[in-house]
């Protein structure tokens, strides 16, 4: 048995598993969905909103270097609608005009307040009221990194939802209603995730997106049936058999003394989002209580997704490196019969087949190559190869994005969806294949930033 | 494209709930003009003369109190009714603070809106 | 082997195929039922205000609306929610002539659950008394969402004999938060308060188990009829609020119970000199705060001792309490003095006594 026929056979079996598990969460996933769809027409929003016995909530914006757009960002925070809320935007040591034009635009003042500093993080050098909005507090900090930031922001916040918003995101007015409302409905809920949208070329005016519309580049568009695939679908499949491992940075509410409980948001990995709710599993899991992970399909943030190569790789190079990250630093889980369908599902999941899977992609692509060119490859074998990666993708794919338009339906015009049906097929010709070689990147990065720790514990060691 | 017969403006989000005020005052006898968000009724306020402008609290664009605020500031000479779903105290002191002649709360009777319209012009 | 994989091919290819079909067939499917909804509200709006302005009668009004039940809820759920009064009254007149009303109390007794959810939404918003019974038994479902939706539609409906129903369903059988049954109960309005003082008594009285019957803190319970009562500004409420307060010992409870007396707004018969002195600060401040909201002069020189609080709160309450009640020149003279207290004093003078947050 040839060794090149061996890894075109291991391949098949992980594209087989990897996308059939996909469509399996797309499916459980629209099968909740119309569950929930139910619930959502039925949820009198406005009773929320009009009743004075809501939970308070704290936004915290981390920002570094957002002069162009932070004045209008939160702007459009501070006019969202939910019934009490402060937005909490700190300053991450920027090297341009961030905090002048905050302090011009909101005319800041020293503030008056009081927080006790629970979580470490770099020096606080002022922390600032505004004299025309009572709710927002800016506080000015040196530069230590968004989790940092986030753990500054925590500390100073003062209620007891904590709501992470990066500051270039754009979140629908409604949004905080629907996406606290779980925290009411049920008491044992620690956290919720929305859903992250992309607004390339959606029509944006003061701050609030007043026109969806399709993507006009091809990598936009390639990111949007990604995001559709595995950002919406699969994790509302994941949340729907309690594996849900991930609640986006980007847009997610915790109880604010969870955080503080696990130590808050870590540095030690870029990719702290999914290392936090990892974290925060463990920890509620050790406690014995019961609890709930939630994401919600219809609180949306939009936000930008690059539309060239080289920062897309460079992106997706370091989710792959965080992903890593945060999976390692929480390797108690894998396998683990006390956490569940987390543990015995979504984690080895995410680790065999999300971080590890890029090799084994690899491996079958070049050996599927070299049979074909040594002769060995027999018409079975690359047809079977090319219907588990490709045709079963593009099934994959395109269920995804007849479920966007049956549940969701943002894109509302036919030759839009029609657009969106055509990209969810090119997807696995080209795109899927530099998505692959960014994650090597990723992988390769982990190993050598873990073999540069490596040999600097030693150095120390050996002083 | 500034027209002095409209007397009063309505500024409402609800495009259902708008029409049906928008009816009722002209039932009344008023003049009615209508605006869905509070930009474009700032921008009506700049261009028009109202006698009366009815305003909802939480509206897209520029909310309630920004409005009354730009009313009062700019000495907009309109009488202001404030009809919010929001009833508690402290959103109702904010409206008079900020210059409201009255204050209504929803669900709202349209008797009593019409009510409300005329003795507010009388005072 | 071969042909097999060829089969699995070709139903891959198929069901792509048929994906697209299926999309463009749904996306039409919207698009002509949202340009039916539309021309059934142009050809609506007029006749509702027409109607409601008594320029149509019923019977005219009812010929327009006495089908596509699913359009008209679409069209009137707004009006249900943001009218009132007489225009409320004729709303509900002419749905139920329409028919409307008894089609979605069929769907209440016989549909299925997401029908009956609807049902129920929709049942509740018209306050139709004929659906309680079946609103009844759909409390005593083991579905969160069934328990909600019914409790919220007995409460529009303003069922009173159904409250303690409703607040043991909310309690045993879901996992909701205290603030999600305070925004289910405040549909009541007022005539929940009552019911609510009953319950209490009762407690009061050992006649009810809370803890057995709700499966929960009876403290935890009690504060949310006390916080409801509150809410209502119920002034009936403050024989049984005084009697909480000579009899349980709960600092949750004292702290909830002081802050309906601050929106309720009338003197107690009690002295309140220990909870003015009360080991737990949030009692404290709470007490305090409800002097300044509700001044008794007999507490002024307590008042005066607790501007030197060590908890902010409790001072600044008393200094405000003081300044608003005709001792602005005691603050004055602390100010200037070093007693403790100055501080706060001086904070209060500066601003006026004028606080927009507080």
């Amino acid at each position: 048995m040839n060794i090149f026929r061996i890894l075109v056979y291991i391949s098949i079996i992980y594209f087989l598993i990897i996308n059939i598990t996909y469509i399996t969460l797309n499916l459980i996933a629209f099968f909740s969905l119309k569950k929930e769809k139910v619930k959502y027409e039925i949820t009198d929003l406005k009773k929320v909103f009009q009743s004075e016995f809501y939970k308070p909530l704290s936004i915290i914006v981390p920002a570094y270097n957002e002069e162009l757009t932070i004045t209008e960002s939160i702007n459009s925070m501070l006019s969202l609608e939910y019934p009490e809320f402060e937005v909490v935007v700190v300053n991450d040591g920027s090297k341009d005009a961030t905090l002048e034009r905050l302090k011009e635009e909101f005319d800041l003042v020293k503030s008056s307040r009081t927080y006790k500093g629970q979580l470490e993080t770099e020096k606080i050098k002022g922390v600032y009221d505004s004299l025309d909005y009572p709710n927002l507090v800016v506080v000015d900090k040196e530069n230590g990194g968004k989790a940092d930031s986030l753990n500054a922001g925590i500390n100073v916040a003062y209620f007891p939802l904590v709501c992470n918003i990066d500051a270039d995101s754009l979140i629908e007015s409604e949004a905080l209603l629907r996406l606290v409302e779980p925290f009411v409905e049920d008491r044992r809920v620690v956290a919720a995730g929305g859903t992250i949208r992309i607004a390339n070329d959606c029509q944006v005016e003061n701050g609030e997106i007043t026109q969806v519309n399709l993507a006009k580049s091809w990598l936009a568009r390639f990111q949007i049936i990604e995001y559709l695939r595995a950002f919406l679908f699969g994790r509302v499949g994941w949340a729907a058999i309690e594996g849900l491992l991930i609640i986006s940075g980007a847009f997610g509410i915790f109880r604010k003394r969870h955080l503080v409980s696990v130590g808050g948001y870590s540095k030690d990995t870029i990719g702290e989002d999914m290392e936090l709710v990892l974290k925060l599993n463990r920890m509620l899991k050790a406690e014995g209580r019961e609890y709930r992970t939630v994401f919600l399909p219809d609180p949306v943030c939009w936000t930008q997704v690059p539309e060239s190569l080289k920062t897309l790789g460079r992106q997706r190079r370091r989710w792959q490196q965080g992903l890593g990250q945060s999976l390692l630093m929480n390797k108690e889980l894998l396998f683990n019969r006390k956490y569940g369908a987390v543990g015995m599902l979504a984690y080895p999941f995410f680790l065999f087949g999300e971080f590890f899977g890029p090799v084994i992609e690899l491996l079958g692509y070049i050996s599927i190559i070299i049979t074909i060119i040594l002769g060995i490859a027999s018409l079975e074998l690359v047809l079977a190869f090319f219907t588990v990666s490709i045709l079963l993708r593009i099934l994959l794919s395109t269920i995804s994005v007849l479920f966007e338009e049956i549940s969701f339906r943002k894109y509302d015009k036919l030759k839009d969806n029609l657009k969106l049906f055509l990209t969810a097929v090119l997807e696995s010709f080209g795109y899927q294949q530099f998505h692959t070689f960014w994650r090597l990147q990723g992988i390769y990065d982990l190993l050598k930033k873990r073999h540069i720790w490596g040999e600097q514990d030693r150095k120390e060691f050996n002083k | 494209m500034s027209d002095k017969n409209k007397e009063i403006l309505v500024v409402e989000d609800d495009e259902l709930i708008r029409g049906l005020q928008k009816n009722k005052l002209e039932k009344a006898g008023y003049e009615v003009d209508e605006a869905q968000n509070g930009l474009e009724a700032w921008n009506k306020i700049k261009d028009n003369r109202y006698i009366l402008i009815l305003i909802d609290i939480f509206l897209p664009k520029m909310d309630g109190f920004q409005l009354l605020k730009n009313i009062r500031s700019q000495e907009i000479p309109a009488k202001t009714i404030v009809l919010s779903s929001k009833s508690q105290d402290k959103y109702i002191k904010k409206a008079f603070d900020l210059g409201a002649d009255s204050y209504l709360t929803k669900p709202f009777d349209p008797a009593n809106l019409i009510k409300t319209v005329r003795t507010t012009l009388e005072s | 082997m071969l042909n097999f994989i060829y089969l699995i091919i070709f139903i891959l290819v198929l069901l792509i195929i048929s994906f697209l079909v299926f999309l463009s067939v749904f996306h039409l499917k919207i698009y002509f039922n949202n340009r039916k909804y539309q021309a059934l509200k142009e050809k609506w709006q007029p006749v509702l205000f027409g109607y409601l302005n008594n320029e149509i009668s019923l019977n005219e009004a009812t010929a327009s609306f006495n089908k596509n039940y699913k359009y008209t809820w679409k069209f009137i759920r707004t009006y249900l929610d943001n009218l009132d009064g007489k225009d409320f009254e004729k709303l509900k007149n002419l749905l139920q002539a329409s028919g409307f009303i008894q089609y979605y109390l069929k769907k209440l007794r016989t549909g299925s659950n997401k029908d009956k959810l609807k049902a129920a939404l929709i049942l509740g918003k018209v306050r139709h008394k004929k659906a309680l019974p079946y609103l009844e038994e759909m409390l005593k479902s083991d579905s969160s969402l069934k328990i909600k939706t019914a409790g919220q539609a007995i409460s529009q409906i303003g069922e009173t004999s159904l409250v303690y129903e409703i607040i043991k369903a909310f309690l045993v059988r879901t996992e909701i938060t205290y603030e999600g049954i305070s925004q289910i109960l405040i549909l009541y309005g007022q005539k929940i308060c009552p019911k609510l003082l009953l319950i209490i008594e009762d407690w009061l009285d050992g006649e009810v188990d809370i803890r057995k019957e709700f499966q929960t803190s009876p403290y935890e319970t009690i504060a949310l009829f006390v916080e409801l009562l509150g809410h209502n500004k119920y002034k009936g409420a403050l024989p049984v609020l005084e009697r909480l307060l000579k009899e349980v010992d709960n600092d949750e409870l004292i702290i909830q119970i002081f802050k309906a007396l601050s929106r309720i707004k009338e003197p107690v018969d009690l002295d309140l000199t220990p909870f003015i002195n009360h080991d737990n600060w949030v009692v404290r401040s709470q007490t305090v705060r409800y002097l300044y909201k509700n001044w008794e002069s007999s507490y002024s020189e307590q008042l005066k001792a607790r501007i030197s609080d060590e908890n902010w709160w409790v001072s600044f309450y008393s200094g405000m309490a003081l300044y608003h009640n005709s001792f602005k020149a005691f603050l004055e003279e602390v100010a200037v003095s070093d007693k403790p207290g100055s501080e706060i004093s001086n904070y209060i003078l500066e601003a006026g006594g004028q606080f927009e947050h507080f």
